[in-house]
């Protein structure tokens, strides 16, 4: 009697797992899958965009962060922007002084970012300048905290949702 | 036994049969994940060295001087290392260090390429060789072929442009050319370069031309006009075309002019392609032996032509 107590109870926790947490685990995954691929299709959009028309406008970043947070879960974005520094103190017997590549990049992150598109409903960018954005995601997933519960291996700071991209400017905005 | 029980005793040992398998195939989507947004911020930090390449020759008029060409593609190379960097989300790296991962970067250009490689050091004191990637010098597209005494430098370039440079000792005879290689072809019904017209065997070239025909298709000149020409509708009802605007926006009138111009770069381009071909493969290179004739002379047989007739 007491060994068909133990059977019942181990076959009816298999069951639980078998039926309950293997499935809610491989969809997490996979809900993990689907917003990594939307954040990096809005966030390759936004620089693709920034590349190809010189400028990032308030009105398109609001609509990119929009666009992340219908994942249903919360990102940390930065965005650095690397201006190409013209010196014009360099010496050269060339026609033209100063090309992309070549000169000094200064950086511009986040809130100095943030700051000048509040203020300005823009931010203006040139030729040759570069853009750098990075997202990732700030809450825990489904995904991560059954991983948590099962591995232990999962930290405070780790991400299951990371996307980075870049780009150099290909026109002068404004 | 029960039921119950063979269903436990299957499910204990095909559950960790289960759970390795799919945590090996989610290594291998994973890897294959990984693999593929290494190519493509490999290939999106390509296009923007690309991007700079173009945006810096493109606003340098002296693009094409060989000082210029070298800052330019070293600006590039700057550009690809802080594009590559910048999107791995390290910022920070330099470009060295982004360059330890890079094996080479070719760039091939008309008429030969340039080479960024790992170069060896000289070594110092310690006897330590270090590799540095440097910009090698210009290589061009060449190739040397040697019949006894007789020898054949030429120049390719991307399309069918040669350069082609002949040296023979025992006569002590030196030629030197450069034009377009095409098929040519004495048969009108045939693939190639056929002309009609008076041939001057002394001087290789052609005195007069009455047609040319290029895969069976007639090149002709093209009568162009290159100036625009204004119509002024008169008082009296007819109408006056000029062709010139002064500076202060009055009509200048000259005679109306239709013609002025003729468009014939097809037409030389096919003829010096002929005399060209013609000295190649008559002067030069029925010089050499069967093998290297084979190789290098230009006929129908050895172009792959698309054997088609244009119809309109």
């Amino acid at each position: 009697m007491g060994g068909e107590t133990l059977t019942t109870i181990v076959s009816i926790f298999l069951a639980a797992i078998l039926i309950g947490i293997f499935p809610m685990i491989a969809i997490a995954d996979r809900n993990d899958d689907i917003s990594q691929l939307t954040v990096q299709t809005y966030t390759s959009e936004l620089v693709d965009k920034a590349v190809k028309t010189g400028k990032i406008t308030e009105e398109d970043f609001n609509s990119f962060v929009q666009a992340i947070y219908s994942t249903g879960n919360t990102y940390d974005i930065d965005v650095e922007i690397q201006v190409l520094d013209e010196n014009p103190s360099k010496k050269t017997t060339q026609y033209t002084e100063t090309k992309i590549g070549e000169n000094v990049y200064y950086s511009i992150f986040t809130t100095q970012f943030m700051n000048e598109l509040e203020t300005n409903s823009a931010y203006i960018l040139k030729e040759g300048d570069r853009i750098i954005v990075k997202v990732s995601n700030t809450n825990t997933t489904i995904a991560q905290s059954l991983k948590n519960f099962f591995y232990s291996l999962a930290g405070n700071n780790s991400y299951s949702i990371v996307v980075t991209d870049s780009g150099t400017i290909a026109v002068n905005g404004g | 036994m029960r039921l119950q029980n063979l269903i436990i005793i299957f499910v204990v040992i095909a559950l960790p049969v289960i759970i390795i398998l799919s945590v090996y195939v989610n290594y291998q989507v994973d890897t294959a994940n990984l693999r593929a947004s290494y190519d493509n911020k490999f290939l999106s930090a390509t296009y923007d060295m690309l991007t700079a390449f173009q945006l810096n020759t493109t606003n340098d008029k002296y693009s094409t001087t060989s000082d210029s060409l070298v800052r330019d593609i070293e600006a590039s190379i700057n550009t690809f290392s802080a594009a590559f960097a910048g999107s791995l989300g390290l910022t920070g790296m330099s470009k060295s260090d982004v360059m330890t991962y890079v094996p080479a970067l070719l760039f091939t250009m008309y008429d030969g390429y340039y080479i960024y490689a790992p170069t060896a050091k000289v070594a110092n004191e310690s006897d330590k060789i270090t590799y540095d990637h440097t910009l090698k010098p210009y290589v061009y597209y060449t190739d040397e072929y040697k019949n006894g005494n007789k020898k054949i430098i030429i120049n390719y370039s991307l399309d069918n442009y040669v350069a082609v440079y002949y040296y023979d000792e025992d006569n002590n005879e030196y030629q030197s050319k450069a034009g377009y290689l095409e098929a040519i072809t004495k048969n009108l019904n045939s693939n190639g370069i056929y002309i009609d017209g008076t041939w001057d065997d002394v001087n290789k070239t052609f005195t007069s031309i009455n047609s040319i025909y290029y895969n069976r298709v007639e090149i002709d000149r093209d009568e162009i006009l290159i100036k625009n020409v204004y119509s002024h509708k008169n008082p009296d009802g007819t109408t006056t075309n000029y062709y010139s605007i002064k500076a202060d926006g009055t009509i200048e009138n000259f005679n109306p002019i239709e013609k002025e111009s003729i468009e014939a770069s097809a037409y030389d381009y096919y003829k010096e392609a002929y005399e060209f071909t013609y000295w190649y493969n008559n002067e030069i290179i029925n010089k050499f032996d069967n093998d290297t004739k084979n190789k290098l002379t230009i006929s129908i047989d050895n172009l792959a032509l698309p054997n088609v007739r244009f119809k309109f």
